[in-house]
């Protein structure tokens, strides 16, 4: 043993350790050294992991329908009555929607439509030491995806692009405390914002903070993006409040919630590349003005066109709690 | 038959040197190729998402993988070769790149010394230093990534999370110690055959 602490072998040993510290120093600080490895490893492997994520998806799909047949025909009582409760809602909305429209007319406000352009994605990799269900998509810079892109399921939100590699992409996902989401409840119309947490991830949870001590909010709440800040589209659904307390220092409210989509086993997803409102206020402003520049001509049919557009920068606007929301 | 001798005799002794020396050359890298093929399949089975997923755990491939191979082929041969398989995990993991490969290399090092100065090549020895390793890097990961930062419910996560995600990984690591003793025996035997057949 004392020989091999004086080989030429141990040297070498040592020399790689100091080699690989380099490396990781190296990456740290230079971005194109922590993303070379990335790349390469995901240009290597794309295929392999495809084919593997759809023998696998294939398989468990298969034997879910033997062995989760129970929990499937109890499932479907549920959704049944839950299907019921949506009708009666559904009669009333329209009611509602005639309503609106027609006093829109009244108004003279024109409606905005909703656009996104998705790219849909399947879940490739999943790190088993992540705690927050991070996870690999199969889609990347190539299909035009970059850092910072909203990720969606057809239900509800997901979550965010981390990292882009050329042909993958790293996701966070609501459970994360990274990730940050202004939203608020349809119902009572108050705003907070969501953020993972470690002891609620574990449980497939998330928790929205910030909410004002005077809110109504309430267990079965709905909570929507509110598209402040233009990182998040308006309007996707994040989850159902289970329950809602005050925080410690009794300022504000804190409610956890159950995400709309189960993060922890999703298999399919739709990164949004571009959505109205996208870069938020000063993106607005900037196409506004843009807007204003060209649209001088516009002037003539009224407030419909530049007041759509100024209506619209209030993603904001529409969150009436604006000094609880990020 | 005849000219096909006179012909083997016609070849000079040098020359029937270089040939088995590159045909030894071929059989090692093949070897490693072998070894390159085994991690990737091993990487992509740790990451799909499903597949050996029990109760929400899933074991760390890599560890037991790597492991063997530094028993069986050394500690600077297995130092690399975690190396490489810690960069690929790396790659898909939102801990800061290199720190798989850091682990993976100080454990690998480590079971290679261990097997040439203290322990014979066995099964439970591949046991022990895979469990010992497992252990190891588990707890720096979760040190890193989750009690550093001081969460909330950390320990929850280590009882809950942690401790099966590593018994299943020395469940499982028997498997790769006898994959990995498969591929060095038979390229081992093929050696043998060529030296034998040079004698």
């Amino acid at each position: 043993m004392k020989e091999f602490f004086n080989s030429r072998r141990f040297k070498l040993l040592i020399v790689i350790l100091f080699l690989l510290l380099g490396f990781i120093v190296g990456a740290a600080r230079i971005g194109w050294l922590d993303n070379l490895p990335s790349q390469i490893v995901g240009v290597v492997t794309a295929p392999i992991r495809k084919l593997s994520t759809t023998i696998t998806n294939s398989a468990t799909s298969f034997l879910e329908r033997f062995t989760k047949s129970e929990a499937y025909f109890l499932e479907n009582e549920e959704l049944k009555e839950e299907n019921r409760l949506l009708r009666e809602q559904l009669i009333e909305y329209e009611n509602f929607k005639r309503e609106n429209e027609q006093l829109r007319d009244l108004v003279g406000i024109q409606e905005q439509e909703d656009e996104q352009e998705l790219v849909p994605a399947r879940v490739i990799n999943r790190d088993p030491t992540d705690m927050f269900y991070s996870f690999t998509i199969d889609q990347g810079s190539l299909n035009g995806i970059s850092v910072g892109d909203p990720v969606r399921a057809t239900n509800g939100l997901v979550g965010i692009v981390a990292s882009v590699n050329y042909l993958d992409a790293k996701v966070i996902t609501l459970l994360n405390p990274s990730i940050d989401v202004g939203a608020y409840a349809i119902s009572s119309l108050d705003g907070g914002f969501v953020k993972g947490e470690l002891e609620l991830a574990e449980g497939g949870l998330t928790r929205m903070f910030s909410i004002s001590i005077s809110a109504t909010i309430g267990t079965g709440d709905i909570i929507i993006t509110s598209g402040v800040g233009g990182v998040y589209p308006k309007g996707i659904p994040i989850g159902t409040i289970l329950e809602v307390n005050r925080e410690t220092a009794g300022t504000s409210m804190y409610a956890i919630v159950e995400p709309v989509v189960d993060v922890t086993t999703i298999k399919e997803v739709f990164v949004i590349t571009a959505f109205r409102g996208q870069g938020g206020i000063e993106e607005e402003v900037r196409e506004s003005q843009e807007v204003d520049a060209d649209g001088s001509n516009d002037a003539s049919n009224g407030s419909d066109g530049t007041q759509g557009e100024s209506g619209d920068t209030g993603a904001d606007g529409d969150v009436p709690e604006q000094g609880s929301t990020p | 038959m005849r000219s096909k001798s006179l012909k083997l005799k016609s070849i000079s002794p040098q020359k029937q040197d270089r040939n088995s020396m590159r045909k030894r050359q071929m059989i090692r890298v093949l070897k490693w190729v072998i070894y390159i093929v085994l991690m990737m399949i091993t990487f992509v089975i740790m990451g799909t998402p499903g597949l050996m997923l029990v109760n929400g755990w899933k074991p760390l491939l890599l560890i037991p993988l790597t492991v063997s191979v530094a028993m069986f082929e050394g500690e600077l041969a297995g130092g690399i070769y975690a190396i490489v398989s810690g960069i690929f995990w790396g790659t898909v993991s939102d801990t800061f790149l290199g720190f798989h490969a850091l682990f993976l290399y100080i454990l690998c090092v480590a079971c290679g010394l261990m097997i040439k100065f203290y322990f014979k090549s066995h099964v439970l020895s591949a046991l022990m230093l895979s469990g010992v390793s497992t252990v190891i890097f588990c707890l720096a990961d979760f040190f890193f990534n989750y009690a550093m930062w001081g969460y909330v419910g950390r320990e929850a996560l280590f009882i809950k999370q942690y401790i099966p995600i590593m018994v299943y990984t020395i469940l499982v690591s028997p498997v790769f110690y006898f994959l990995v003793k498969l591929v060095h025996t038979k390229v081992r035997a093929k050696q043998a055959d060529e030296i034998f057949e040079e004698a």
